[in-house]
């Protein structure tokens, strides 16, 4: 492989470890998602590669090394045609119990039937939601004391599914830390 | 300051008393308000009005804080709360018996600083964004209270 590719490559590594890090260190809830982590990885693979092409590598080795482009686009393709299902696949930096209580609490307040079923060693957790005779799943696997694997269900099946998904959300808010205005009774905003 | 206001009205299969008890729980807002993230420190008062919250809200990936009271509770018929701090505004749900379920009205009221008004866009971003928020609490309102 041309080195311009082992470069692009490492470069890509290093701003998702940037990305990713934060999450492994959190001592709030925080979430990865699997769909963030493929549009970051082909966001900056493809902007290298235009930033490489233009500065003139055109006639080197790289511009000819098609198998990287052809597995870029694969990468695209594959994202696009299974967002559905990537947008579901989350890690959640919490402990089983935790999230247990939490989405407890939102089905409650969702009116929701919920039915938590553990495997004999607790590492993994199927959730199901039960609306008006139709049912969904949440499936859960334990990576960690505070680290959980979750696929949530589709949000298709019914209005408070999407509901519960998007409270989830808000929940467990991406790696980066936002930046807060805490605004004052006099109209101005401290950061 | 300048005043803006948003007001949606839907029909939902409940009863109003239900209505009105769901909206005066603080702890549910989080689920069918769009844009709100977290609320904390809930201090209830007897007969609601009075109680205070402090309250996150997350625009454009920034999030803001405040602090929110309810300043009416009529039990199956009406609900207020305003929020203080840069942005002010008033949050009222009035329930009333129609048909086989309840005509809930929401009317959202609230004042942007001149100070953000003056940045380019800001104007027509909150325009479109008053209405479609609104509409968006009572459909999830009803997504949530139908039976």
């Amino acid at each position: 492989m041309a080195y311009q590719w082992v470069t692009l490559c490492c470069v890509t590594a290093t701003v998702m470890s940037v990305y990713a890090v934060p999450f492994l260190f959190a001592s709030q809830a925080r979430s990865l998602r699997l769909i963030r982590l493929m549009v970051l990885l082909l966001v900056v693979m493809c902007a290298g590669r235009v930033v490489i092409a233009s500065a003139g590598f055109a006639e080197s080795n790289f511009a000819s090394n098609w198998v990287g482009d052809i597995g870029l686009l694969a990468v695209a393709v594959v994202a696009l045609a299974a967002r559905r299902q990537i947008e579901r696949v989350w890690l959640l930096r919490i402990a089983m119990a935790d999230l247990q209580t939490q989405i407890e609490s939102a089905c409650k307040g969702l009116f929701l039937r919920n039915d938590f079923q553990h495997n004999v060693s607790l590492t993994r957790t199927r959730v199901v939601f039960q609306i008006k005779g139709e049912s969904a799943v949440l499936r859960t696997r334990r990576i960690g004391a505070k680290l959980q694997f979750v696929v949530l269900p589709p949000d298709n099946v019914h209005g408070k599914i999407t509901l519960l998904t998007r409270w989830l959300a808000k929940q467990f808010p991406g790696p980066i830390p936002k930046v807060k205005f805490v605004l004052s009774k006099k109209g101005t905003s401290d950061v | 300051m300048s005043r803006n206001s948003a007001e949606v009205s839907i029909q939902v299969h409940n009863t109003p008393e239900a209505i009105i008890d769901y909206v005066a729980d603080v702890n549910n807002r989080t689920l069918y308000l769009p844009s709100l993230s977290a609320v904390a420190n809930i201090n209830r008062e007897e007969g609601e009005v009075g109680t205070s919250w402090r309250w996150t809200w997350t625009l454009l990936g920034v999030d803001f804080e405040g602090v929110g009271h309810c300043t009416e509770y009529v039990p199956g018929y009406s609900y207020s709360f305003v929020t203080e701090g840069g942005i002010a505004s008033k949050f009222t749900y009035r329930a009333e018996s129609a048909g086989d379920g309840t005509q809930l009205t929401i009317r959202v009221e609230f004042d942007v600083p001149e100070s953000l008004l003056s940045q380019v866009g800001i104007d027509a971003l909150i325009e479109s964004a008053k209405q479609s928020e609104t509409e968006q609490i009572a459909n999830n309102l009803k997504t949530i209270l139908d039976q």
